[in-house]
């Protein structure tokens, strides 16, 4: 196991030292051959693969164990890194519309403004709120400081809003696809429509008050409520159904992950050669 | 400098920007227009950077960065108060930090307990010390003993180590948890078993002895900020590289590094997909065996069907045999219709999942707004800005055709 | 007769912004009346109250915030109702998302504006962890050890000076895992909290992802379900609590009721239209 140092100067000769044996060992590597380069990719995956399933099946704890934290640690700081790819393909898109000043310009300089606006405001509110900002006193109740007030605006005002309102959309669409394409034209369309509607009216007021609600819930047809007949489809007919195609789903899964693991799977290894 | 704000004013900006975006991209329920679009770019910047921002501030920052960077430490004791104990003093000049430290002489009481102390630790692995002595003792030693009773065990467990006195003027000690201590008992917590620094809590008191050597050279001691401190973990530089070699897709002569560092990471993921069978799947296996003997009534009809459906729109899916023999054609029928009826079931829900965001909107521009005025009125007010921004919506459009005409 | 059917096979092809203007129109109305209706609690619900009434006084529980600002209008109502309900019974919790960054500051949020009726403070009674990205392996690490997981809180304060969370250092500190999400998050807790820690779960979902669940469900994985907005209301009558889910439950219903009829209507005017006296029109 590594350990921690207490010197600065000494870790921050470990830092560069490390980036250097690392950017060594990559220098190494890019100048061998594609296929002996492919074949270091599928060694390191197949290791990175066995590490899991061997740390979880061999009992207790084993020589693999120490190092779990760190792999959690490793997954969860790479999820962070690999945040700004997708932020420096839509940087480079928007700043090449601003840059030539196509017709599309502003709107990028929208995205570019949004961007800033969030990013900025987030890291003044969090690092230094007092940033030209009157420091909101302990005792007030009911004030805000300047940087967290614009947080909470763009975030609450701007940010949830256009969200929302963009999913908000969708309400619209299924109306009208609902409308146009849900033709009964077949056994399985009427069976899906039975359903839809079944749980449509099971879901909301009116149907489990008015329409069934007059149905005494002691009497033996008491499932006959919309909400009953709803539930028992739910818990008998959709969580079946729902679990077998899971089970197909974790078969292709299981399959897919030997596949990576053994570098059969070669999309993204070795790039599709 | 720039003002607080009233909570209230800010609640009353808030709705009113939130109406003016919400309406805004409503209007494209009228047509595709450049309103529209700038919100929807203003929208995606904003997730972006929000995203960014988090990123830093819950990960990068300090998992990453601080991990490597700083020592992240945590205080014990700042000596700034008046001690309520016999041959302490507070020393409002002599100090290292903050505003006072602990002026003791041993001779008058040898032994000091500090029970005043934070109790639980976090995963520390040295402890950095402030002393100062007035004069060299050589042969002079002082004990330090942390004294703790550990939650999970409930038995009391001690850490000591020995500070010769032989300096003069401050000194700071570094006591490494595992080099320096003598440990009796078991101090660590339990969950965690494996790996180094592990953590310490249930800390009760800290006691330092003056050895008679100290006690007869009247010394006099003083003490000033102790802390417990994780070192530098300068090993996440590696993380940092395996980082930047995603970014390398960008660059097509060594996209080769990025491919290898995805590929590690799909390794470990498909990895744990054998582990995520075993503790997800294997239960749902084991409970979709269901008993129809032994059963009441209604029980066992329910299971027989359960099990039925379950095995129909497996049998649906299992294309290794061409569904031609009556025993697989049927069932995989039945299967289907089943699976119509559930897809029945998922489309009911979905219609009220799509409502319920419209209708959380609708909350929102009419009932969230701050002005005293009556409901009717407020509903008046959204439909005159939503008619003024579907106005403005309908000439962009105008505008858009014309420009597309005239080119 | 003949001119309604007349009517229907046109109205087929409207025109479908007419379509919208009379959704909008039909969902306002309920809402500007403010009308209510009372919802039945289903069984699913009534589990995940009862869960979280059963928490232990000396645990806590984790608010796993896994949805954005685009599912707030289902999500949002849920953890509102279920944060009302743990501040009702003097229950702490803390907050973390494992992928939605937005979530945590939108549970914040709430937490404080809830929080300031029932005297709750932040660090005393609730934390907020922040966003834990990395799946499955972060989140066992974290049922491990919180502390070592999280060195701070998103307030940089070391875990260790929040008094609150010095009882909470790992799984076994968590008497339950509320999830609410729009998204497919559920295997991840169940991989970690429910195999390896043994604590129930709960979720509160969007209407799409309602019928996956039921599987989950009927494993005993997870103990109850808050389905959509339906789930908030039928969460807030068993609180007995006047709240944005009963608010909007009519003007589901209403929508409900407009979606059946168009579909009815659509598939009369199919019909209609392929009756032989129809191929004139």
């Amino acid at each position: 196991m590594l350990e921690p140092v207490r010197n600065l100067w000494l870790s921050g000769l470990l830092v560069v030292g490390a980036i250097l044996v690392s950017g060594a060992v990559l220098a190494f590597l890019h100048q061998l051959a594609p296929p002996l380069r492919h074949r270091v990719i599928a060694v390191l995956t197949f290791l990175a693969g066995l590490y899991f399933p061997l740390e979880f099946f061999i009992p207790y704890h084993n020589f693999l164990t120490p190092w779990r934290n760190s792999v959690a640690d490793f997954l969860r700081l790479m999820a962070a890194f690999t945040f700004g790819l997708g932020i420096i393909n839509l940087l480079i898109i928007h700043g090449r519309h601003l840059l030539r000043w196509t017709s599309n310009a502003p709107f990028s300089l929208a995205f570019f403004s949004g961007f800033l606006l969030m990013l900025v405001i987030g890291l003044i509110s969090h690092y230094k709120p007092t940033l030209w900002a009157q420091a909101v006193p302990k005792e007030a109740i009911g004030t805000v400081g300047f940087w967290d007030a614009a947080f909470r605006l763009f975030f609450e005002g701007a940010l949830q809003s256009l969200n929302a309102t963009i999913f908000a959309l969708l309400a619209f669409f299924i109306v009208s696809a609902a409308y146009r394409a849900f033709r009964i034209r077949t056994l399985e369309a009427g069976l899906l429509m039975a359903t839809a509607i079944v749980v449509m009216l099971a879901n909301v007021p009116i149907g489990q008050q008015w329409l069934t609600g007059w149905i005494p819930e002691q009497s033996p047809l008491a499932w006959l409520r919309l909400e009953k007949l709803s539930h028992w489809l739910q818990t008998q007919v959709n969580a079946p159904t729902m679990r077998a195609i899971v089970f197909g789903l974790w078969v292709g899964s299981l399959a897919m992950a030997v596949r990576i693991i053994l570098s059969l799977e070669r999309t993204f290894t070795i790039g599709g050669q | 400098m720039l003002p607080t704000i009233a909570e209230d004013r800010l609640l009353a900006a808030i709705y009113w920007l939130g109406a003016f975006c919400t309406l805004g991209i409503l209007t494209i329920l009228y047509a595709e227009n450049r309103l529209y679009r700038l919100l929807e770019h203003f929208f995606i910047g904003l997730a972006v950077g929000y995203g960014l921002f988090i990123a830093i501030r819950d990960v990068l920052e300090p998992v990453w960065w601080r991990a490597m960077m700083t020592e992240s430490s945590g205080v014990i004791a700042n000596f700034d108060k008046s001690p309520n104990l016999k041959g302490v003093v507070l020393d409002r000049t002599i100090k290292r930090e903050g505003d006072g430290a602990w002026r003791w002489s041993p001779r008058e009481s040898p032994r000091l307990l500090l029970t005043k102390v934070p109790t639980d630790w976090g995963t520390p692995n040295y402890l950095r010390l402030w002393l100062r002595s007035d004069k060299v003792v050589p042969d002079g030693m002082l004990t330090f003993r942390i004294r703790l009773r550990n939650p999970d065990t409930q038995k009391d467990a001690v850490l000591t180590a020995q500070l010769p006195t032989n300096f003069v003027g401050w000194r700071q000690f570094v006591l490494d948890l595992r080099r320096d201590f003598r440990i009796t008992g078991e101090p660590y917590r339990r969950f965690e078993k494996v790996g180094r620094y592990r953590v310490l809590s249930g800390v009760n008191a800290l006691e330092l002895i003056a050895n008679p050597a100290v006690q007869q050279a009247g010394v006099v001691i003083h003490l000033d900020d102790w802390r417990h401190c994780i070192g530098y973990r300068w090993w996440w530089a590696f993380a940092f590289v395996w980082g930047l070699l995603f970014y390398t897709v960008l660059i097509p002569r060594f996209a080769w590094m990025s491919r290898m560092a995805l590929s590690v990471l799909m390794g470990l993921g498909a990895g744990y997909t054998f582990k995520a069978f075993v503790l997800e799947a294997g239960p749902q296996i084991y409970s979709s065996i269901k008993p129809v003997l032994g059963v009441p009534f209604k029980t066992a009809v329910n299971n027989a069907i359960f099990v039925t459906v379950l095995l129909c729109v497996m049998t649906y899916f299992f294309f290794s045999i061409e569904h031609r023999h009556p025993a697989i054609r049927a069932p995989a029928r039945l299967g289907r219709w089943l699976l119509m009826l559930t897809f029945g079931i998922v489309f009911g829900n979905t219609v009220m999942g799509r409502f319920s965001l419209f209708i959380g909107r609708l909350d929102f521009l009419i009932l969230q707004n701050p002005l005293t005025i009556s409901v009717a009125w407020k509903a008046l007010l959204v439909m005159t800005i939503a008619f003024a921004l579907f106005f403005l919506a309908y000439l962009s459009v105008r505008w858009e055709r014309q420009k597309r005409r005239a080119t | 007769m003949e001119d309604f059917a007349h009517w229907l096979v046109r109205f087929q092809d409207i025109d479908r912004r007419y379509i919208y203007l009379a959704v909008a129109a039909t969902l306002t109305l309920p809402i500007v009346l403010q009308l209510r209706m009372p919802q039945i609690p289903t069984p699913p619900t009534q589990a995940a109250f009862k869960a979280v009434e059963n928490v232990p006084d000396e645990k806590v529980v984790l608010i796993a915030a896994d949805f954005d600002t685009g599912t707030v209008g289902e999500n949002g109502p849920q953890l509102r109702t279920v944060l009302e309900h743990l501040m009702r019974r003097k229950k702490k919790f803390v907050i973390l998302s494992l992928i939605a960054p937005q979530g945590v500051t939108i549970a914040e949020l709430y937490s404080r504006t809830i929080g300031e009726k029932y005297g709750y403070k932040y660090g005393r009674d609730y934390v907020n962890l922040g966003y834990l990205p990395g799946g499955a392996p972060t989140l066992e690490r974290m049922g491990r050890s919180v502390w070592e997981t999280f060195p701070t809180d998103t307030k940089r304060i070391p875990l260790s000076e929040l008094p609150m969370m010095r009882q909470v250092r790992s799984a076994q500190d968590i008497g339950l895992v509320a999830i609410f999400t729009g998204s497919g998050v559920l295997p991840s807790y169940v991989q970690t909290f429910w195999a390896q820690f043994k604590v129930p779960l709960i979720e509160g979902c969007t209407g799409i992802i309602v019928p996956e669940l039921f599987p989950y469900l009927e494993a005993k994985q997870l103990v109850g379900i808050l389905p959509g907005l339906k789930g908030a209301a039928e969460y807030e009558a068993l609180l007995q609590q006047n709240g944005l889910g009963m608010r909007g439950m009519v003007a589901q219903s209403v929508a409900h009721a407009l979606v059946i009829i168009l579909i009815l209507l659509g598939n009369l005017g199919m019909w209609l239209s392929r009756r032989p006296s129809a191929q004139r029109l």
